[in-house]
């Protein structure tokens, strides 16, 4: 249910991979996510697979872990992956079912999806296992640096996606404790039609947001007593200093994206037709 | 350290149209004085003036006549903001509610970092302030797993930090179990065994015994101020403000009331245990 | 009879979730209109006790009966069971959120089918019990003060008009005179519905005053069940829970050590600790 959600879920482990500059794994794992979609070879997947399989390793971060990211995105999986099977014409049809027919373009196409959804979820999750939440926002910040010469408060937003980050388990569990508070008083969220849950669920909502608001008002007023004015003057516990690895790490990557492209472009182990 | 004199604060109420329709007072005619390396604890009812007082005490809030003076900081004199807030720190009562950082050993470095404290300085405080709180086996966990009293431990580290000469607590220990508060009280006894002032607000009376100085306060002001045992020795003039007293206290007062005549500045057990075997 | 009877109930959460409480083997039985203290420290399992007691939670192991049947027979009527057994949480003010408080109290009642007229008289009565004026009917919830925040929430759980009302730390935050006022007052609740009343508690001073009878909770487990003055006359294994015994229980318990002949029993409360000392003195 609720605790199931978990966004900027920080895996704790000695690996290479914790250790490395959070700018270069968001640079690393958008550069991943790109080779997905730049060819259809199996050469770019087998590659890819292999990538992740290493860096799986090397992080030492359990498998359960890395694929719990997917359990979230299950449904939206199968639906679309149903859709594309049965929706997506050309080729010879493989198999026929009354009306419905499966065709080698649209298995192909699907593999394809799935295959670059799963691994995009594992991608990222890699990171988010990985790094720090607050890592994760040091890095942010650093990589839009460039935009606060044309005024955009990146300091701001990542101070923000930081405290949301901190706060989010701690909401999700008064949303439980609301919703159960609420139970007690023969409260019934799963009855009834849409109008009447939508309504069921302002004596969840009210209380929630209020909330929200304490506690925002006691941070502020927590946060400036521990003199915070903004990023000006801000010195940093953890400033980011790339290491030898970084590089090291940044010539792998690089190898990796032109392997892969030129793989997938001059090998191209295609399934069927394609 | 700190020293408030005929500190006067109004706030506005408004209506639910979002107008101001009334000026209320909630501290009237206040002059307190914290010395430096004291304990003074702040007690009264809900609604008794007791967090808008802790508030003027960094200047988070300023006067609306009076001063208050901070390490010798006029609190109004805006250029010294940050100097006031660093040399008194503060504490409150939610411990989920102050903890800004997502690991334990980057809270504690939230602090120096808003003072722009270079790096390497922040991490001899850090470690320094962890190891102080007894919190460095948790340097790397997620706040959101400590206990209640761990979490207040982390919010004290955190102020340490930023080396106040004072701490100001508004009710550490009202969300926490015996536990957490012993937890609690043991860290206060340490910041006072390094000669830090620590003012406290609270509403257990056990946790004021152990207090230098005490003020009571009661609608806005200032009614009783004292030791603990000049405080504590009139029962039924605490008790008219909302008060009550340790439970040692008031079997003293009734032993008395009895014709048992003890001591009136026995305040703790063993205190009352060595009266009564003296006997 | 709405008697509580549990029988070897375990809970545990997912695997997943190790970090979460969980019960083990607990039994005991609350005959209508006990007043019942439950104790132990954060994370002892207390409030994932509670919430088996109205079925929010179900036992993955043993069995609950509430007035003689199972609440785990299939299709048994849990919404039903929680108009009977009111839970009131922790910090129950933040779960207020109709326009004003009158609404709000009616909530329970118009849940249960009541009309809005009969809910509203049962609101009236419920604020009645908790002291909550005629005055403040109509304000904003919101704009009250803790304390009286407080009681309106409880008055929400009352005007269900339950048998058993289960309280998790009622008087946390309120300042000693509200505490007290409050303790008092579910008390006097008690006395004049018969209803049955458990209460949970940090305060040792607050129980040992106020109960009948104690359950200790440990680790998951049920470690003692008794009067205050059998559990509080066991100072060494509370202490070993992170539990402490009343203050004058510990006094008179150290005098006794050194020799002063204050009597046998356990002392709960400042009268009978002045009395036996006074005693012993004579």
């Amino acid at each position: 249910m609720i605790r199931d959600i978990t966004i900027g879920q920080y895996y704790k482990a000695k690996s290479v991979i914790h250790k490395l500059d959070p700018r270069l794994k968001l640079v690393c794992t958008l550069l991943f996510l790109i080779s997905l979609f730049l060819t259809r070879s199996v050469m770019t997947y087998l590659l890819a697979t292999l990538w992740l399989i290493i860096v799986i390793k090397t992080s030492k971060v359990p498998f359960r872990f890395v694929i719990r990211g997917l359990k979230a995105i299950v449904i939206l999986l199968l639906v679309t992956a149903l859709l594309n099977l049965f929706m997506l014409k050309g080729g010879d049809v493989i198999v026929r079912i009354g009306k419905l027919t499966i065709t080698e373009s649209g298995l192909a196409t699907t593999i394809y999806l799935a295959i670059r959804l799963i691994y995009l979820i594992i991608g990222s999750s890699l990171m988010t296992l990985t790094t720090t939440p607050t890592a994760l926002t040091d890095g942010i910040e650093a990589l839009l640096g460039p935009l606060k010469r044309i005024h955009v408060p990146v300091h701001e937003i990542a101070m923000m996606m930081s405290i949301a980050l901190r706060f989010i388990p701690i909401l999700l569990e008064e949303t439980d404790k609301i919703m159960k508070a609420q139970l007690a008083r023969g409260a019934d969220f799963e009855n009834g039609n849409i109008f009447h849950r939508v309504k069921g669920m302002v004596p969840i909502l009210v209380p929630l947001f209020v909330s929200a608001f304490r506690r925002a008002n006691d941070l502020a007023l927590a946060m400036e007593a521990r003199c915070y004015h903004g990023g000006d003057g801000r010195t940093r516990m953890k400033p980011l200093h790339y290491q030898k690895r970084d590089y090291i790490a940044y010539a792998v990557m690089g190898l990796y994206m032109v392997l892969s492209f030129c793989g997938g472009r001059w090998l191209p182990l295609h399934f069927w037709v394609f | 350290m700190i020293h408030a004199k005929s500190l006067i604060y109004d706030y506005e109420t408004f209506d639910s149209e979002g107008n101001a329709d009334g000026v209320v007072r909630a501290l009237d005619d206040i002059s307190v004085d914290i010395n430096r390396g004291s304990f003074v604890a702040i007690l009264g009812r809900n609604g008794s003036g007791k967090s808008t007082l802790a508030k003027q005490m960094n200047a988070l809030l300023l006067p609306t006549s009076g001063t208050v003076w901070v390490d010798g900081k006029d609190t109004r004199d805006e250029s010294e903001l940050w100097n006031i807030r660093q040399s008194a720190g503060m504490v409150f009562q939610n411990p989920d509610n102050q903890i800004v950082g997502t690991v334990v050993e980057e809270d504690v470095g939230f602090g120096p970092e808003n003072m722009g404290i270079p790096t390497e300085e922040i991490w001899v405080r850090v470690n320094k302030c962890l190891k102080r709180m007894g919190l460095e086996p948790f340097r790397y966990d997620s706040p959101n797993t400590l206990s209640g009293g761990q979490k207040q431990r982390l919010s004290i580290a955190g102020i340490l930090a930023m080396e106040p000469k004072c701490i100001i607590m508004d009710e550490p220990t009202a969300m926490l179990d015996p536990g957490g508060r012993r937890e609690v009280m043991k860290a206060i006894k340490d910041l006072l065994a390094e000669n830090l002032s620590v003012v406290l607000i609270t509403h257990y009376m056990e946790e004021a015994v152990e207090a230098d100085y005490i003020y009571v306060m009661d609608q806005g002001h200032v009614v009783m101020a004292g030791t603990p045992v000049e405080i504590f020795s009139d029962i039924d003039m605490i008790r008219r403000y909302g008060l009550e007293p340790p439970q040692v206290v008031q079997v003293v007062d009734l032993l008395n009331s009895k014709g048992i005549k003890l001591d009136r500045s026995i305040l703790t057990t063993e205190e009352l245990i060595k009266a009564l075997c003296q006997r | 009879m709405s008697t509580i009877e549990l029988s070897h109930v375990s809970y545990s959460y997912d695997k997943d979730h190790p970090e979460d409480t969980t019960i083990e083997d607990v039994s005991f039985t609350v005959e209508q209109g006990e007043l019942v203290g439950l104790i132990g420290q954060t994370g002892s399992g207390k409030s994932t006790l509670i919430q088996h007691l109205n079925g929010l939670l179900k036992a993955t192991e043993g069995d609950i009966r509430y007035g003689g049947t199972s609440i785990y027979t299939p299709k048994y009527d849990l919404q039903g069971l929680r108009f009977e057994v009111g839970l009131v949480f922790q910090y129950p003010e933040y779960q207020l959120f109709e326009t004003s408080v009158i609404a709000d109290v009616s909530y329970g009642p118009k849940n249960q089918g009541c009309s809005p007229e009969e809910a509203r008289e049962r609101a009236i009565e419920a604020l009645g019990l908790v002291g909550i004026g005629e005055d403040l009917f109509e304000k904003s919830p919101f704009d009250l003060s803790g304390g009286q925040k407080r009681r309106v929430a409880i008055a929400g759980v009352l005007a269900m008009h339950p048998h058993v009302l289960i309280l998790d730390e009622p008087a946390a935050g309120l300042d000693p005179e509200g505490r007290e006022e409050f303790l008092s007052q579910i008390r006097q609740i008690h006395d004049r519905t018969g209803m049955t009343v458990i209460l949970v508690s940090h305060s040792m001073e607050d129980v040992a005053r106020f109960v009948d009878r104690l359950l200790v909770m440990n680790r998951g487990k049920l470690l003692m069940d008794g009067t205050p003055r059998e559990i509080f006359s066991k100072t060494e294994e509370m202490n070993q829970i992170g539990l402490f015994v009343p203050q004058v229980t510990y006094l008179v318990q150290e005098l006794a050590k050194q020799g002063m002949p204050v009597g046998d029993q356990t002392v709960l409360t400042v009268e009978e600790a002045a009395e036996a000392i006074a005693r012993a003195l004579k």
